[in-house]
């Protein structure tokens, strides 16, 4: 791998940032403002155009465009229309949140997916993986947020346990983080369990035998470096994974993240903070990406970085 | 050869049947074949794709997967295969006997170099000394030079997709010797390869097999192959031994009707013909093996009973075969 490579790769995800931002900017302007949802139905007309001219609303979307460029060019995302604080300190203050559910998430759900996907694999037309696999199909078919409703009806409203919304406490974070784990885990224990089924049915696992390695040595040595190649590619879709889990688990779960923000500020048109989280998102999916990329030439020696990209 | 045949077999199959659950309808593709290899010698176990000879290769050293069951017993070193322990079969892979296959890069590790690899397959050999990886190495780089693999240090760091196929069949059996096996199983380890490439590991075998004293047993399809490389050869039909002996008096006097169709559909440098002989029909699948003789519907030679009744051993002096009516001197094909 060399610079140049690098750069071209930066370069091109600079360019897909911009286009999503771009894409979100106008999508927003054409469909409402935020006018209605700060003042309210009975506002004056003169309170409504006193507002759109402070925040540049009356002006022709291209011009909003490129000011909206100018200005985050030189660092200044905007300010938040609701909290009137810079739309990036409002995203900051909501992303310590998001992150820990996510990265509480992350763990179990590679731990808790990649390991059954593994037993159902090695125990392959048993019953350990029938069960594995019935409830893989049965989280993967669930979207999250009737998986998020059926534990609540479970845990908070019949059994009482755990409490429905809100943060704070230890308790505040089981339902949202199993909710997230059930979905995610099931897609990376199907994931990981046909990779594993494909790759030890290869011929140079009869190799690995035939020079006279137990089956364990076999599939820890040469099953699972070949296993790995395609659950890393999977890894690249999981951030976006996670990030509409997210959206969706702290809406049901009232969870003060990034998500809900996010679904807030779509419905208040708070144009500035629905631009910051969306160059956040696409900036975590970009960089994923490119990780998977470099991980994906040092795991296979067949797929060539820089010849890949050529 | 003579003093091979008083030796006591290194391997013994006796009355070998195998099957895979769940398919074929439970019947065996392999039914009661019975050979043995001598130390030393090179076994060539030719037929047709279909034949079951790599199947009894594979199992052999128990490698038939999941769904294969056996019958009968292999006997190597006293020691059943079939029937002995998991941790006794692991000891005999690669030690005791080890195998290379048809299309090397395939059987080779996509993701992992040539050298780790082939110190892999010498550090289970020596597991029980501690030594430098320093020394591995050097043993791996005279492995890779005993096969002929040109520029060894430099191929240790590559990987199989970097390689052309006769080098990573040579680099497969270099991987194969780093147990110094007594026997080596190839299941057609040239057929995949052109023939000039083809003719080099052939020499390779031979010369491995008399500097190491290591028997061998060749499949293939190909009688030519058989001819220049085997000493004793076993032609094998629908699962079934067909015939066995000496390869100059199977192949140059074939007893079998099966034999001689397979000889005479052989093109040859030395005669014109307008057009290849053919022995009419297929291969019978598992499903249809007859009670008797698997080739009696495709035989010049079938008489009433070929198809219910299996046909007793003849033994004639070093050689023996299977057949009712067998080939009488002069006949010919069609």
């Amino acid at each position: 791998m060399n610079s140049s490579y690098l750069i071209r790769k930066v370069l091109r995800a600079m360019l897909t940032v911009l286009m999503v931002t771009t894409f979100v900017f106008l999508i927003l302007r054409l469909s409402g403002d935020p006018t209605v949802s700060v003042l309210g139905l009975e506002a004056s007309p003169e309170a409504v155009e006193a507002f759109r001219a402070k925040w540049g609303l009356d002006q022709p979307v291209r011009v909003q465009y490129f000011d909206f460029i100018k200005n985050a060019l030189h660092g200044d995302l905007g300010v938040s229309i609701l909290e009137g604080k810079p739309a990036l300190e409002t995203v900051a203050a909501r992303l310590p949140d998001t992150l820990i559910l996510m990265i509480i998430t992350t763990v179990l759900t590679f731990v808790v997916g990649i390991s059954s996907g593994l037993l159902a694999s090695l125990y392959h037309n048993s019953n350990k993986d029938r069960i594995i696999m019935l409830f893989a199909v049965a989280g993967y078919s669930m979207p999250t947020f009737v998986v998020g409703v059926l534990l609540v009806m479970f845990f908070s409203v019949t059994l009482g346990w755990l409490p429905s919304s809100g943060s704070g406490t230890w308790a505040h974070f089981i339902l949202p983080v199993l909710t997230m784990t059930i979905v995610e885990a099931a897609i990376f224990a199907r994931f990981t369990r046909s990779a594993m089924l494909e790759v030890l049915y290869q011929p140079y696992m009869k190799t690995a035998l035939a020079k006279g390695l137990s089956w364990w040595q076999a599939v820890r040595r040469h099953a699972l470096p070949n296993a790995a190649i395609p659950v890393v590619t999977i890894m690249g879709f999981w951030v976006g994974l996670i990030i509409a889990g997210a959206v969706i688990t702290e809406s049901i779960f009232g969870w003060p993240g990034v998500g809900r923000l996010l679904v807030y500020s779509v419905k208040h048109r708070d144009y500035n903070v629905v631009q910051v989280i969306v160059i956040f998102i696409s900036c975590s999916m970009v960089i994923t990406n490119l990780t998977v990329d470099i991980l994906y030439g040092l795991l296979d020696p067949r797929v060539s970085v820089v010849k890949g990209d050529q | 050869m003579a003093a091979n045949q008083k030796d006591e077999p290194l391997l013994e199959i006796k009355n070998l049947s195998v099957g895979f659950n769940g398919a074929h309808k439970g019947k065996p593709v392999v039914c009661g074949v019975s050979m043995k290899v001598h130390p030393g010698e090179i076994l060539g176990l030719v037929g047709e794709s279909g034949s079951g000879k790599s199947v009894t290769c594979y199992s052999v050293v128990r490698l038939l997967g999941e769904r294969g069951w056996t019958e009968g017993e292999v006997i190597f070193d006293n020691k059943d295969t079939l029937s002995c322990l998991e941790s006794d079969i692991v000891a005999i892979r690669g030690r005791e006997i080890a195998m290379i296959f048809q299309d090397a890069q395939s059987f080779l590790n996509p993701v992992q170099t040539v050298g780790s690899q082939l110190t892999e397959a010498l550090m289970l050999k020596k597991d029980l000394e501690k030594r430098s990886s320093d020394i591995f190495r050097k043993e791996a780089v005279k492995l890779l030079t005993e096969v002929g693999i040109p520029d060894p240090e430099r191929r240790m760091g590559e990987y199989p997709h970097q390689l052309s196929g006769g080098q990573n069949q040579r680099v497969m059996i270099a991987i194969m010797l780093a147990g110094d096996p007594r026997l080596l199983i190839a299941d057609e380890p040239t057929t995949a390869l052109d023939v000039t490439i083809q003719a080099q590991i052939l020499r390779l075998l031979k010369k491995l097999c008399k500097e190491r004293n290591m028997a061998i047993i060749l499949v293939t399809h190909d009688l030519g192959v058989i001819a220049e490389t085997c000493e004793r050869t076993v032609v094998m039909y629908g699962g079934k031994v067909m015939e066995c002996g000496p390869v100059e008096d199977v192949l140059v006097n074939p007893k079998h009707p099966y034999t001689l169709g397979l000889l005479s559909s052989k093109p040859r440098i030395d005669k014109k013909v307008k057009k290849l002989n053919t022995i009419e029909g297929v291969v019978p699948s598992p499903e249809n093996f007859p009670e008797g003789c698997p080739f009696y519907d495709r035989c010049i030679n079938v008489t009433d009973k070929c198809k219910d009744i299996s046909p007793p051993i003849v033994i004639e002096g070093m050689r023996h075969y299977f057949c009712f009516n067998p080939v009488k001197e002069g006949m010919v094909w069609k």
